[in-house]
């Protein structure tokens, strides 16, 4: 009766094509062999590409304030007379407010809003915990240095998870002497200036019907939800 | 068909449907079914769920087929031509396991936010890598 170990060596033997009795007992196990040491490396390699493509995406975008030609006026960015208005309804703390934000606010803001065809007002629908109504009040005491756009695209370059802390007084203070604010943003924030007006927006998205973020009004028309550039494009050209 | 090749092909089929879920879910917008957490809306919604414009999921579906036409061919041809086969199978989840770690230590430690669908995917890519361990411990 043979052993486990012959059966398999055996089996082994079947499998593999040995040329010649002397070349199948001078071959080495394939992890001993370079090709193997080769494609360890060059896998390991490609990983790390991944990982450094991946971080390259992240760089975040210039701020609102240094795109040419855009006029900020509080929560309103592009021209007073344009002919289309598009009010954006988000929270701080919402993924998919960000998602917008990051993408079709951003290509909406580099070309049409500058351009003048378009304006772009941003109002608090701060829903979801005492972060989201912190980072909301803060982002209005930024706007007291007109860098009201500056610190809402700081925000949700920094969303991270809902009420661990990210929109916490200390980082929100942070926030602002990374973004260069003067010290008087600290005193507005801890003096909570703004809490009535953020609760005050949160009842007036309520009145007007809006239920979830991101909510946009184009020229007065609802839409939900993280619209792509093209979808909202087709929405202003509807509206003009 | 070997029992660990038919295994691979277990695991990566299972892990191919998961990820041809969560790349519909990118190009529909839909939210994802999560077990009642809005972790997967997080994860999903991501500056890090895209690499390059393409959706992480579809680069996992990739992987996954990919993995599958490897573990079929290990067990179809032989000579060289498997040794090859055995060694993509081997470099080819190599890879995988080192991104899905990055992309778990991204919902560990940056996105704050631990998706199920993605650890699920992240157990097939680790089981994938250790039956192309174990084959080639096996000589």
């Amino acid at each position: 009766m043979s052993t486990r170990r012959e059966r398999r060596s055996r089996a082994r033997a079947s499998r593999g094509t040995p040329a010649t009795p002397g070349r199948r007992a001078a071959k080495r196990p394939l992890y001993r062999t370079p090709a193997f040491l080769g494609v360890t490396v060059l896998a390991v390699a490609l990983g790390i590409v991944l990982i450094l493509a991946g971080r390259a995406d992240t760089t975040p975008a210039p701020l609102a304030s240094s795109v040419p030609g855009l006029r900020a006026s509080g929560h309103t960015l592009g021209a007073e007379a344009a002919p289309v208005t598009v009010e954006v309804w988000s929270d701080y703390q919402c993924p998919y407010c960000r998602q917008f934000a990051e993408g079709a606010q951003r290509e909406l803001i580099r070309n049409e809003v500058v351009q003048g065809s378009v304006r772009l007002v941003h109002r608090d629908f701060a829903f979801l915990g005492a972060e989201s109504e912190l980072a909301a009040q803060a982002a209005n005491c930024a706007g007291e240095q007109e860098r009201y756009f500056d610190y809402h695209d700081k925000l949700f370059a920094e969303q991270k998870g809902e009420n661990r802390g990210t929109f916490g007084k200390d980082a929100l203070k942070r926030f602002a002497t990374q973004l260069g604010l003067a010290p008087s943003f600290n005193a507005c924030l801890d003096g909570g200036r703004y809490a009535a007006d953020v609760k005050a927006d949160r009842a007036a998205a309520s009145q007007k019907g809006v239920t979830s973020t991101p909510t946009l009004f184009v020229n007065g028309k609802k839409y939900e939800g993280a619209l792509p550039i093209a979808d909202l494009r087709r929405a202003i050209n509807a509206a003009r | 068909m070997r029992r660990a090749d038919r295994l691979a092909l277990g695991i990566a089929g299972a892990g191919g449907l998961v990820s041809f879920y969560l790349t519909w879910l990118h190009y529909s917008g839909t939210l994802a079914l999560c077990l009642g957490s809005n972790a997967c809306e997080t994860v999903q919604s991501s500056r890090y769920a895209e690499l390059g414009g393409i959706p992480v999921a579809l680069l996992g579906l990739a992987f996954f087929v990919l993995a599958a036409g490897f573990a079929v061919q290990r067990g179809r041809v032989r000579g060289e031509r498997r040794e090859a086969a055995r060694l993509a199978f081997f470099g080819l989840t190599l890879t995988g396991v080192v991104f899905a770690g990055y992309l778990t230590y991204l919902e560990l430690f940056v996105i704050g936010a631990i998706c199920p669908w993605c650890v699920s995917i992240a157990l097939c890519v680790v089981a994938l890598f250790a039956l192309a361990i174990h084959d080639l411990a096996r000589g």
